[in-house]
């Protein structure tokens, strides 16, 4: 139980951290805090700017803007994109549908495929298939995300032409969305498969290592079936544990895809951000997507914590 | 491991990152141009420019060659500040223990959940991009689980017979920490350090991509950058981004398989 | 006054667990107790009787949950920088475990000499020390640039007594000294500890469960039991 307490304090920290520094970095860069506010390269007359500079409150002190901000997060305000004149909430929120969306999916496929072709690389490690396979596994985890998705883009796209240029759908049916949202899904897929395809062949192998001298000795009671069933499940909780720290990353690769697909999810509304020097949009989804990101941490942290019984042995 | 007690470190990668090092330390060995010299734009691969010329007519190879040393310098920057940074947390965490070690390890859990990639981009994009800045945020943004591992394994080290021994003869913590556990520590802290390299290098690649990185200095990050915006994309010029990607992957390959290796050395037996 | 003196005070050590449900754990509660200035007080008790945590409260390597640890009459933790110094000098402790009682990463040349420059002795006189030093161990300078696990257990032991005899402490705590030696090499050890004793007149705290050990090196046995030290009955011969 404490453990618990601790760390959910922990996560409550972490967001409050993440909402302070949301509010903090703007005002604290080089430049002017107006246009750190209300991005750079942004076509507004000298009145209106003036007005916006008394809205937004600078001349007030500290701890009145941070009021200021905390109320208007809890009402969900993330402030107002001049770039693309629209609330930062409701840009987020459509936005973040497809990513999420993509990158559910290619989560659980990756967590799936990854793991199972982990665990059979690991139990049989010395066969060639094994090796090759976790060759290519190691080169797929060693390369950008955003590169691999760049060859993928050049041969199936360009070369082939196998699959669309752009954009989710070209008609909203679920043929088209799955004919688009194909080649960014299974790169994502292969960059996270690849990274639970190591995790768990080491896994596997040390967990064979150990049990196997054990049981060569007791010959008599030695049934491969119930050996690998057990070592499955042993080898599994690292994983769980790791898709929830990896989640973070994976995210953040996302973004990078969705850019080279030119999909219209969280990713090119960050890149167009970062070129239009839209801070207001980078601001907010920096808040989304880190928050996102915590709460899928603290969600796999409970799942573990129901899933592996020694942890409930220990609370008494 | 051998009778010395250095790990048996892995040979294909030693011999990748050597030609790396090397093509980072005498790029003229490799390519007789230099990359700012100007010849005829876009043109195709041939036996005078061996990767063709990009937009403004540089020599591609050439590019290649000298983008090494700027990745390889931002990743062991950046592995070199967050591993100082983890060190002196991990450390000081590990030998006091107690409320210190409550309140350092707090602020490193708290740390460790940030997502680092989204804040990078947020500070990056306010922040004017330049190499160093580049650096220090990579560095400053990495040391936590370097931090955890110095702090278990100083744990076990300070219980050991040779640190109490020096703690009862009165020997400063100073000393102890630098003399007797930080050389015990290199087990564990190289593989991480290898592991913050290759972060990085994919991390300033990544960055670059979207813009963020420093467009004055040519990393291959910043080379695939500018094929992708500046027409090589379009053209079909898989020689101008295909080479600098492959090269960040077999530099990352390269220091990883460098950093299992270092971990494997630990393990006694291994029956593979 | 008190010229040299090492004794405890209603000394105790527990352990806590938790916020929600505190379950203390008493490992020994007050115990008074002096060590002599020569010759050797015996401590035996069962394993995690709390003989260890004992020691290394005395010798001021943890704190107890109560009580006091008096050198010269005062308590250990009220000393002053200078004088608190003198008292890790001349109160020493031997630990088991002769794989880590030496650093693996310093050649033993390296592990002595850092002895002495701590005591501040010029580095032409070192040589010479660290030859007197091996010769009382028995020890020859040609393992001097070895690394620890090119030596022996028993080779190590003999390091580790040297560094603390560098000090010349009046007083040594010996924690399970010989228990990881095997039989033959473990006779030469206490015979070496005697001898030590002898010359340089230090009063040994001798912990070990091994009781014939024990009898061989004390002049008073105490047992640890229950978290309370009584005198044993079997005197030594």
């Amino acid at each position: 139980m404490k453990n618990a307490k601790k760390k959910l304090i922990r996560y409550l920290i972490c967001i409050f951290a993440i909402i302070t520094l949301n509010f903090a970095i703007p005002r604290a860069m080089p430049g002017d805090p107006v246009m750190n506010l209300i991005g750079e390269d942004v076509m507004v007359s000298a009145d209106t700017l003036n007005q916006i500079r008394s809205e937004i409150g600078l001349d007030r002190p500290v701890y009145e803007q941070f009021a200021t901000y905390l109320w208007n997060l809890i009402h969900l305000d993330l402030g107002y994109s001049y770039h693309l004149h629209a609330d930062v909430a409701s840009l987020l929120c459509e936005r973040m549908f497809w990513t999420l969306l993509f990158v559910g999916i290619a989560i659980i496929l990756g967590a799936i495929t990854g793991t199972y072709a982990g665990a059979l690389s690991g139990w049989y490690s010395d066969s060639k298939i094994s090796r090759a396979v976790t060759c290519v596994g190691m080169a797929v985890s060693c390369t950008p995300p955003y590169f691999l998705a760049l060859i993928f883009l050049s041969v199936f796209v360009f070369r082939l032409g196998i699959f669309p240029f752009k954009a989710l759908y070209d008609e909203p049916t679920i043929a088209s969305v799955i004919h688009h949202l194909a080649l960014p899904v299974i790169v994502m897929t292969l960059f996270s498969a690849s990274r639970n395809f190591l995790i768990m062949r080491g896994s596997v192998i040390q967990e064979k290592n150990s049990h196997y001298a054990l049981y060569a000795r007791a010959k008599g009671l030695f049934d491969r079936g119930i050996l690998w069933k057990h070592i499955l499940k042993n080898a599994s909780l690292p994983l769980i544990t790791q898709v929830a720290l990896d989640f973070g990353f994976i995210f953040s690769g996302a973004i990078f895809i969705e850019i080279v697909f030119s999909l219209n999810g969280m990713g090119t509304l960050i890149y167009d951000a970062i070129l239009g020097r839209d801070y207001p949009v980078l601001q907010g989804a920096f808040l989304v997507i880190a928050i996102t990101v915590i709460l899928a941490n603290l969600l796999a942290d409970i799942l573990y914590g129901i899933i592996d019984p020694r942890v409930r042995v220990n609370e008494r | 491991m051998n009778k010395k007690g250095l790990p048996s470190l892995n040979r294909y990668g030693i011999i990748l990152l050597f030609v790396f090092l090397c093509m980072a330390l005498i790029p003229s060995f490799f390519s007789q141009y230099d990359p700012d010299e100007r010849f005829m734009a876009y043109e195709d691969p041939s036996s005078k420019h061996l990767l063709g010329t990009n937009d403004i007519g540089n020599d591609i190879f050439t590019e290649l060659i000298y983008g090494t040393r700027i990745s390889l310098t931002v990743g062991f920057a950046s592995a070199i500040i967050a591993t100082f940074i983890g060190l002196v947390i991990g450390l000081t965490s590990g030998y006091y223990r107690g409320n210190v070690d409550e309140i350092l390890m707090g602020f490193t859990d708290v740390v460790l959940m940030i997502p680092k990639i989204p804040l990078i981009i947020i500070l990056a994009a306010f922040l004017r991009p330049g190499i160093w800045i580049l650096i220090l945020v990579l560095g400053v943004l990495s040391w936590e689980s370097i931090a955890r591992v110095v702090r278990s394994k100083t744990l076990q080290i300070r219980e050991t017979g040779f640190v109490m021994s020096a703690r009862c003869m009165g020997f400063s913590p100073f000393h102890i920490m630098s003399s007797d556990i930080i050389p015990n520590l290199t087990h564990v802290v190289a593989p991480k350090f290898m592991l913050a390299t290759a972060a990085a290098m994919i991390s300033e690649a990544s960055l670059s991509f979207i813009g963020l990185g420093d467009p004055s200095v040519k990393s291959w990050g910043v080379m695939i950058s500018f094929a992708f915006t500046k027409g090589g994309f379009i053209r079909e010029m898989w020689w101008w981004y295909l080479p600098p990607g492959i090269c960040i992957t077999l530099a990352v390959i390269s220091i990883a398989l460098i950093g299992f290796s270092f971990e494997k050395g630990k393990q006694t037996v291994k029956i593979e | 006054m008190f010229s040299l003196s090492l004794k405890t005070k209603d000394l105790s050590k527990s352990y806590s667990n938790g916020f929600i449900r505190k379950k203390t754990n008493e490992v020994f509660s007050k115990i008074s107790f002096e060590i002599p200035a020569e010759g050797t007080i015996g401590l035996m008790g069962p394993s995690g009787s709390g003989k260890s945590t004992f020691g290394r409260i005395i010798a001021g390597l943890e704190m107890p949950t109560s009580g006091q640890v008096l050198y010269k009459g005062r308590d250990i933790r009220t000393l002053k920088t200078g004088d608190f110094r003198e008292f890790r000098q001349k109160v020493q402790m031997m630990f088991q475990d002769p794989a880590g009682i030496l650093n693996p990463k310093k050649t033993i040349e390296k592990s002595v000499t850092e002895v002495l420059d701590l005591l501040n002795i010029p580095k032409k006189r070192q040589k010479t020390e660290i030859a007197d030093i091996f010769d009382q161990v028995g020890l020859s300078d040609e393992i001097l640039n070895r690394y620890p696990y090119q030596i022996s257990g028993g080779q190590s032991q003999r390091i580790a007594i040297g560094r603390i005899l560098l000090l010349k402490p009046d007083y040594i705590i010996l924690d399970e000294p010989t228990s990881a030696l095997d039989s033959s090499v473990q006779a030469q050890m206490l015979h070496l500890l005697k001898d030590i004793q002898s010359e340089f007149k230090t009063g040994y705290l001798f912990i070990s469960h091994d009781e014939s050990v024990v009898r061989f090196m004390s002049e008073k046995i105490f047992v640890m039991e229950n978290g309370a030290l009584k005198k044993s009955v079997c005197q030594t011969l």
